[in-house]
């Protein structure tokens, strides 16, 4: 194999993880405050593919004006599960995940509508402002700009999101709740509103994801369950509710996945990449990176 | 009295609630449907084919609470092992389906493995990764598996004179009948209060002494061999199998069949498939947006009727008229018990720290073979951890504490109580909705010797231990004053009853060690009597009893020896008398604080 | 001797879990700047009394009066904002946060200026040095005393008018059980009424102007602390009927 072809791929799979990494942050968003897995969130990947199609290649609205639009929607949608789909599971304290199925529910109930508004086609949707599709080279490294583009959100986002958890009250107030809803209760703090923030953030920043995506990867209706699974990878190896390490580890299934292609077609791909999730979480249950936390009972 | 009540326990797979009458009369409605129209024939031979598979995905999601998507993806690899076995290698039906069955078993079991040790959110991801994957190797084994063209002119099966397709109808009905039966027999023994147990989170289980990996490999085995089962059937049902139909929406509808139709009820899947399955096919103009009207379903009955519509039925048709009747405590065994014998409790040195919290410092304590060790103290003095760490459940940061000898540090709560210790909880761990008879004889866990097989055939030793353990429960039941009310949900009792029925389970296992949490609190003054007449009677039994108590009359009156904890640290040791005369005891107790 | 009018006033009040009721009937009174215990036995229903009162749990019956306002049904996160702080059982802090994290989250109900945050944390580290000293370390690896410390003083950071302490005195030693009723005579000289939960009677005794006793959710008891100790209801409710020498 030729360096360039190598470095080609790395450069792709790269990208690819980093929007991995994003659909797996989304979900970390959504689980910290409520220990509840979203089912959802790859659709609203999917969702923010499909609407930045509508908006910005449809109707040509500009791109900053289209986006936000598609974030503020998808943000609502993620309010909306969060108040028929999760709250309701929240309120009963039980050890049956009811918001397993009801999650999925929705999800369903996503891509299925989905389908009948857009049908199955692969849609375009432009790349960022000021940034191409056309490649480059910088010595034996191919590359476009909006791949660079990508990279540089993904890695800004994760500071942003761990500098809120970390020096601001209302993700402190998060982190509160996930440690002890009571507690952070008798403090003033209402879950509930921390929860459903937590909804339309993860599902916001899911759109957001999906809109600098499609440009890369096409968008369909049938993406969600994709990028649902792949985000799923990057917590489990990376340990959940790490986002420096779902990032790390959305990187490494890209670029395992990138490389792979030369010898393996798809469903190949597919069977070791779950191969892998299997052998890792047999091996370290807590990811790649997680600290050996005492198992829950 | 007790000889009714075996005969009550022997027939509860085939109590009479509405939901059975109605299932009954819908399977019979089905199946003469079946023979008189050809269309029904090949639409109810589906049914059946979905029941199978639909009643294995209820043992592992309804019964054991874990959610899978990939089911019917592992009917769709049970049916390519029999389309290839049967159609590339020219196998007979029978053995190709007993393959499958394997299969199905073996994917399962390999998909569950992380699940074994994480929660079980996890394994849904897996699953849907599953689901994904099988339909691309499919077309990626081309060789294999045909392709996109998939495998063409599977053979049905057939037995004797049930030939043709009324006479796989007829094999499928009762293949579906006997699974019916053997899931009601696991459902009503040990193992499916187990799963129970472990559905609901239950801590109590693990004190009872199941083993959440076992049960969980259990579930996966059974439901996977369901699933392949059901493959078999379904690939000679439609003579071409191709990846197409295996779409992620055909792994999904079992889902649906068993959370929609009652999860963790016998009858849920068949009112599964006759809603889910039966319905929609009838109704052909629903079948474009039969997936937007299920999601919608699905999240509606996830919020408003987790019990699915077996259990709506079931809720409707309910009329409670059970009364309770409390018995007059024997406060002695009926019949003589066989003795057993206690052992001794060794714990020396041992600590116990919670971040910067020394909750154990240093404590060393003999309890002898047999007598009544009480250990008493102020709030927060460290005498519940030590039970949880003497159990088990907490690690230790130090020590040594032995049971005859036998060091029980670093073993888990289940294989301690393996090794015949029992113990309650502050609050007691009952499972609510089944009976206070079935919880009590759910204590006898670890001690029942018929195999799980056994007990799915309900073969003689089965049924024999079965009505033996029952009849000890209904003698402990009266020893505690509880047998009046053996056949109330345990849910429906008061909390100090609940505390005496979860005393009679940890009897049942016949401990050698029995621990108790705080036994006489929420006791009325007559359950109190009855509870120190109990705790004397353990001892007669030769059982060890250690005891965390605060009701110093009831200590006074049956303890052999005190222990006083404060902060971590044993403060005094002695007769209850030496003990509650001592200067420092009462201070501790009485907050003095000096 | 009468009582201040009450700040905090508890009519009837009946709650529980599910369909048991563990307090039935309890009415009890804080007095404004009055420190009150309330006493009896593992299981009396005490805990039951405060998170009902708190809004953790919704009471079934009766009137919880906060400065003249039935607040009964009002959800925890709410009457923080009223000025009633609940420190609940068992140190219930936020154990990965800093200590520093955890004081600033106390705040969380009410908007101040950076400055005025700033000024309330050098307060409460005024009160509690030990605290400056380990601000950012993580709140789990403080030892019992320092973290009931903690939490004591997060409740305060928000200048509660009622604080409602549930055993603050849990598995400490004595000299820490000592310390942490002085910072409790210091709370109050500041003002706040008090409402105390507590295992260790005599001290408590000592410390409050009045006290109920409850027993099997019941009102069974109430006077000045020496009306209490002359009779023989604080001893039965602990240790039972069995005279101890």
């Amino acid at each position: 194999m030729l360096l360039e072809d190598f470095l080609a791929l790395m450069v792709n799979g790269v990208t690819l993880g980093a929007v991995y990494a994003m659909a797996g942050i989304g979900l970390n968003i959504a689980y910290k405050p409520t220990n509840v897995f979203n089912l959802a969130q790859g659709e609203f990947v999917m969702l923010g593919a499909m609407l930045g199609w509508l908006f910005l290649t449809d109707m040509s609205m500009a791109w900053i004006v289209g986006t936000i639009g598609v974030v503020l929607a998808v943000g609502a949608l993620g309010v909306l599960e969060e108040r028929v789909a999760v709250a309701p599971h929240l309120k009963v304290q039980s050890h049956h995940h009811g918001w397993l199925i009801s999650t999925l529910a929705f999800s369903i109930i996503i891509i299925n509508i989905a389908d009948q508004v857009f049908r199955a086609d692969p849609r375009f949707v432009p790349s960022l402002p000021g940034t191409s599709l056309d490649t480059m080279f910088v010595g034996p490294v191919a590359f476009n700009t909006h791949q660079v583009a990508v990279l540089v959100i993904v890695v800004a986002s994760v500071f942003a999101i761990e500098y809120v958890y970390r020096r601001t009250r209302i993700g402190k107030a998060i982190s509160a709740v996930s440690e002890d809803r009571d507690g952070a209760r008798l403090n003033g703090i209402n879950p509930l509103h921390l929860t459903m923030i937590s909804f339309a953030a993860g599902a916001a920043y899911c759109a957001f994801a999906g809109i600098i995506a499609a440009p890369l990867m096409l968008a369909s209706t049938s993406l969600g369950l994709a990028l649902l699974v792949k985000g799923f990878m990057a917590i489990a190896l990376g340990g959940v509710g790490s986002n420096w390490g779902t990032l790390l580890a959305g990187i490494i299934i890209g670029c395992v996945e990138s490389l792979s292609s030369i010898t393996l077609s798809t469903g190949y791909r597919q069977l070791l990449l779950l191969g892998i999730l299997l052998v890792v979480l047999l091996i370290r249950p807590n990811g790649l990176f997680g600290k050996a936390a005492g198992r829950s009972v | 009295m007790s000889g009714s009540a075996n005969q009550a326990v022997g027939r509860a797979g085939a109590r009479f609630t509405p939901e059975t009458v109605l299932c009954a009369i819908l399977a019979v409605g089905a199946v003469a449907v079946a023979f008189v129209n050809g269309h029904y024939l090949t639409l109810f031979t589906f049914a059946a084919v979905y029941l199978i598979g639909a009643m294995g995905l209820n043992v592992l999601t309804g019964y054991m609470g874990i959610i899978s998507i990939a089911h019917g993806a592992l009917v769709c690899v049970g049916a390519y092992a029999t389309a290839i076995a049967t159609v590339n290698y020219g196998w007979n039906f029978w053995p190709a389906a007993g393959l499958s069955t394997l299969v199905g078993l073996g994917f399962s079991v390999l998909l569950g493995l992380p699940a074994l040790r994480l929660s079980s959110w996890y394994f849904v991801l897996i699953t849907i990764a599953f689901t994904l994957v099988v339909p691309a190797m499919l077309v990626e084994w081309r060789d294999f598996t045909g392709g996109y063209a998939g495998v063409i002119g599977i053979p049905s099966p057939s037995i004797g004179p049930l030939q043709g397709q009324t006479g796989f109808f007829v094999i499928l009905v009762a293949v579906a009948a006997l699974l019916w039966w053997i899931i009601a027999n696991l459902v009503n023994s040990r193992i499916g209060w187990a799963l129970h147990a472990l559905r609901d989170g239950n801590i109590g289980a693990q004190a009872n002494g199941i083993s959440s990996a076992r049960m969980r490999l259990f579930a996966f085995a059974f439901s996977g061999a369901c699933a392949g089962l059901a493959g078999a059937f379904y690939a000679a049902a439609k003579i071409v199998v191709t990846p197409e139909e295996f779409s992620f929406e055909f792994s999904i509808l079992f889902l649906f069949i068993v959370v929609l139709g009652g999860p963790g009820r016998l009858a849920g899947p068949l009112f599964g498939v006759l809603a889910f399955y039966v319905l929609p096919e009838l109704l052909t103009a629903l079948r474009e947006y039969r997936m937007i009207v299920f999601g919608f379903g699905l999240l509606a009955f996830s919020v408003f009727l987790p019990a699915g519509l077996a259990g709506g039925v079931d809720q409707v048709g309910r009329r409670r008229s059970r009364k309770a009747m409390v018995g007059a405590p024997t406060g002695r065994l009926k019949h003589e018990a066989e003795p057993v014998e206690g052992a001794s409790l060794t714990i020396a040195n041992l600590r116990k720290q919670f971040g910067g919290l020394k909750a154990l410092d240093d404590v060393t304590l003999n309890v002898e073979p047999g007598s009544i060790h009480v250990i008493v103290g102020p709030n927060g003095s460290g005498k519940t951890t030590l039970l949880n760490v003497v159990s088990g459940f907490y690690p230790a940061n130090g020590g040594t504490i032995k049971l005859d000898g036998a060091e029980l540090l670093g073993m888990a709560p289940e294989q301690i109580a393996k090794l015949g210790v029992q113990r309650t909880f502050q609050t007691p761990k009952l499972l609510g909705d089944l009976s206070v008879l079935e919880n009590t004889c759910f204590g006898a866990y670890t001690r029942e010797k018929a195999s799980g097989f056994e007990i799915a055939l309900s073969l003689l030793r089965a049924v024999r231990e079965k009505r033996e353990i029952t009849r000890e429960a209904h003698q402990l039941l009266s020893l505690v004053g509880l047998d009046g009310m053996a056949h109330l949900p345990a849910a429906e009792l008061t909390h100090g009853q609940q505390r005496l029925a979860e005393i009679a389970r940890a009897l049942m296992a016949r401990p050698r060690l029995i621990l108790l949490d705080e036994p006489a609190a929420g006791l009325s003054m007559g359950e109190l009597d009855r509870l120190g007449d109990l705790l004397k009677e353990i001892r007669r039994l030769g059982m060890t009893l250690v005891m965390v108590e605060h009701h110093i009359e009831l200590v006074a009156n049956v303890a052999d020896h005190v222990t006083v904890l404060d902060q971590g640290r044993i403060l005094a040791a002695g007769t209850s008398e030496e003990v509650f005369n001592d200067e420092a005891v009462i201070n501790a107790y009485m907050g003095g604080a000096k | 001797m009468s009582r201040p009018e009450p700040i905090l006033d508890i009519r009837d009040l009946t709650a529980g879990y599910n369909a048991i009721p563990v307090v039935q009937g309890i009415s009890l009174a804080v007095g404004r700047g009055e420190a009150v215990a309330l006493l009896g036995a593992n299981g009396a229903g005490k805990s039951t009394v405060l998170r009902a009162v708190s809004g953790l749990i919704r009471p079934k019956g009766g009137e919880v009066l906060l400065n003249g306002e039935n607040v009964a049904g009002t959800g925890a996160e709410a009457l923080v904002r009223k000025g009633l702080s609940h420190v609940a059982e068992g140190r219930r802090i936020f154990r990965k946060l800093s200590v520093e994290d955890n004081l600033d989250l106390g705040l969380a109900s009410v908007s101040l200026s950076r400055a005025e945050v700033q000024r309330r944390l050098e307060e409460q580290y005024s009160l509690f040095p030990i605290l400056k000293q380990k601000a950012s370390d993580a709140a789990g690896s403080l030892s019992g005393g320092q973290q009931q410390m903690l939490a004591i003083s997060q409740a305060l950071i928000r200048k509660p008018d009622v604080v409602m302490l549930d055993e603050p005195s849990t598995g400490l030693a004595p000299i820490l059980i000592e310390e942490v009723f002085t910072k409790l005579d210091q709370i109050r000289e500041q003002g706040v009424s008090i409402l105390l939960v507590e295992q260790v009677v005599e001290r408590s005794l000592e410390f409050v102007d009045y006290a109920y006793l409850i027993q099997g959710g019941r009102l069974i008891a109430q006077g000045s602390p020496a009306e209490l100790q002359k009779s023989n209801a604080v001893k039965q409710a602990y240790m039972g009927e069995v005279s101890i020498r």
